[in-house]
C-alpha cells in the first residue's frame, strides 16, 4: 500500500491514519515490531520529525508501545484495536451517508445501494 | 542556549538596489526548513552572506552564537546552484579535494552514494551531463558532517528520478543534530519533507512557520499559501 497525502491536512495526522489502518488490516500485526522512524520516513518520503510525531500519537492512543529492548511494537490489547476499528468505521460510514445525501439520496436509499453493491478488486 | 542560526536586521545592496532589506529570523537544530521566495527575493544573496562569500552592509548573522567567519564555515556545507567542481579532471580528484579541505568529510558515505548512482571514481567530470554534475556535487557536499546545510535550488532543472534521489539524500543526511535549509521557488517538490518554512519577499521575511501548523491554519497546502502570498499583479492589470 503506497503512501498518499493530501497536503492541505497536517501530514502527521495523515501518517497516523495510514499507520492505524495498516495496524487494523494486519499489515502490522498485533505485537509485531514497527519499522524505525527513519525507515518509515524514508519510505513515505516525509520528514522524520513528522513521522516521529505520528508515532508519538500512536503511543498516546495506546496502539503502540515503546519497549526498551525491542523498539516500538504494535499493541496486543484487542479491546483497543476493536474500539479504534469501530471509530474509523463509524467515521467512514458517516462520510458515505453524507456523500449520498449530497447526491439527494436518503439513508434508506444508501442502505439499499450498499446491499446491491459488491466491491471487486482491491 | 543559542539558536543554530540567528539573523538580525540583515542588509545588503547592489548598485543601490536592496537585495537584503532588514531580514530577521532564527532557526533551531534538527529541522528541514524551506527558504521560499520568487527569483530575486534574496535567497542566493542570503546564502552567500551566511557563508561569508559576500559582505553585509549591516545587521548580523550568527551560527551557534558566532559571527560569520572561518569558524562558522567549518560547520556549514553550502551547495550552490552552480557547479563548483568543474576544475577537477576526475571524480576521484574532487573526492580527494573534499577529504583534504574538510575534516568532517565522510569519504565512505560519498563513495557509497556515488556507487549507488553508478558513478565510477575515474569518470571524467567534463563528460558528465548537467544533471549528473548536480548529483555528484550534492553527494560530495552532503557527505560532510555539518551542522547546517545550505542547498540553493537543488531541484531546479533535474529529472524526476534525480529529484527522488536528491530528496532521499537530504532525508538520510538530516538528523537531530543538524539543520537543512533548502531554497526554492518550486514548493511542491519538497512540501512533504519540510518542518518549517521561511517565505521571503523583497529581501525581508514575509512569513515563517511550521508547515503542519500553516496547513491547519490556512486549510491549504504550503504551495497554495506560497502562491497566494506571492501573487504579483503583472503589467499593471487588475484582472486575475
Amino acid at each position: 500500500m503506497p503512501w498518499a497525502f493530501k497536503e492541505n491536512r497536517p501530514i502527521f495526522q495523515q501518517i497516523y491514519d495510514a499507520i492505524v489502518i495498516r495496524i487494523l488490516n494486519g499489515t502490522y500485526p498485533m505485537g509485531s515490531k514497527l519499522p524505525s522512524v527513519r525507515e518509515m520516513a524514508e519510505e513515505a518520503g516525509v520528514n522524520p520529525n513528522t513521522m516521529q510525531r505520528a508515532m508519538s500519537q500512536l503511543e498516546s492512543a495506546g496502539l503502540a508501545l515503546t519497549n526498551r529492548t525491542s523498539g516500538r511494537i504494535v499493541t496486543t490489547d484487542e479491546e483497543i484495536l476493536k474500539r479504534v476499528k469501530r471509530d474509523y468505521a463509524i467515521t467512514s460510514a458517516r462520510e458515505f451517508i453524507r456523500e449520498m445525501q449530497g447526491l439527494g439520496l436518503s439513508k434508506e436509499d444508501a442502505k439499499a445501494l450498499l446491499d446491491e453493491s459488491e466491491v471487486t478488486g482491491k | 542556549m543559542n539558536e543554530l542560526v540567528e539573523i538580525k536586521d540583515l542588509k545588503r545592496s547592489f548598485a543601490g538596489k536592496r537585495a537584503l532589506n532588514g531580514m530577521t529570523f532564527s532557526l533551531g537544530t534538527g529541522k528541514i526548513v524551506g527558504l521560499l521566495g520568487e527569483n530575486g527575493a534574496g535567497k542566493t544573496t542570503l546564502f552567500r552572506v551566511m557563508t561569508g562569500l559576500l559582505t553585509r552592509d549591516s545587521g548580523s548573522v550568527r551560527i551557534e552564537g558566532i559571527e560569520v567567519g572561518p569558524k562558522t564555515n567549518e560547520r556549514i556545507s553550502y551547495v550552490p546552484d552552480h557547479f563548483v567542481f568543474g576544475g577537477f579532471r576526475r571524480i576521484s580528484n574532487a573526492v580527494t579535494y573534499m577529504k583534504m579541505c574538510f575534516p568532517d568529510f565522510d569519504e565512505k558515505k560519498a563513495e557509497m552514494l556515488l556507487a549507488k548512482l553508478h558513478f565510477t571514481q575515474d569518470q571524467k567530470i567534463a563528460s558528465l551531463s548537467k544533471g549528473q554534475k548536480a548529483q555528484v556535487q550534492l553527494v560530495l557536499l552532503m557527505s560532510r558532517k555539518a551542522k547546517l546545510y545550505l542547498l540553493d535550488e537543488p531541484l531546479a532543472a533535474v529529472d524526476p528520478a534525480t529529484r527522488e534521489f536528491i530528496i532521499k539524500t537530504i532525508l538520510s543526511t538530516f538528523g537531530e543534530d543538524n539543520t537543512v535549509l533548502i531554497s526554492t521557488h518550486v514548493v511542491m517538490d519538497i512540501e512533504l519533507i519540510l518542518d518549517e518554512v521561511v517565505m521571503i519577499k523583497d529581501g525581508r521575511v514575509h512569513l515563517q512557520g511550521e508547515t503542519d501548523e500553516l496547513r491547519e491554519k490556512y486549510g491549504k497546502t504550503i504551495n497554495e499559501i506560497f502562491k497566494d502570498e506571492f501573487r504579483y499583479v503583472e503589467g499593471g492589470t487588475e484582472n486575475e
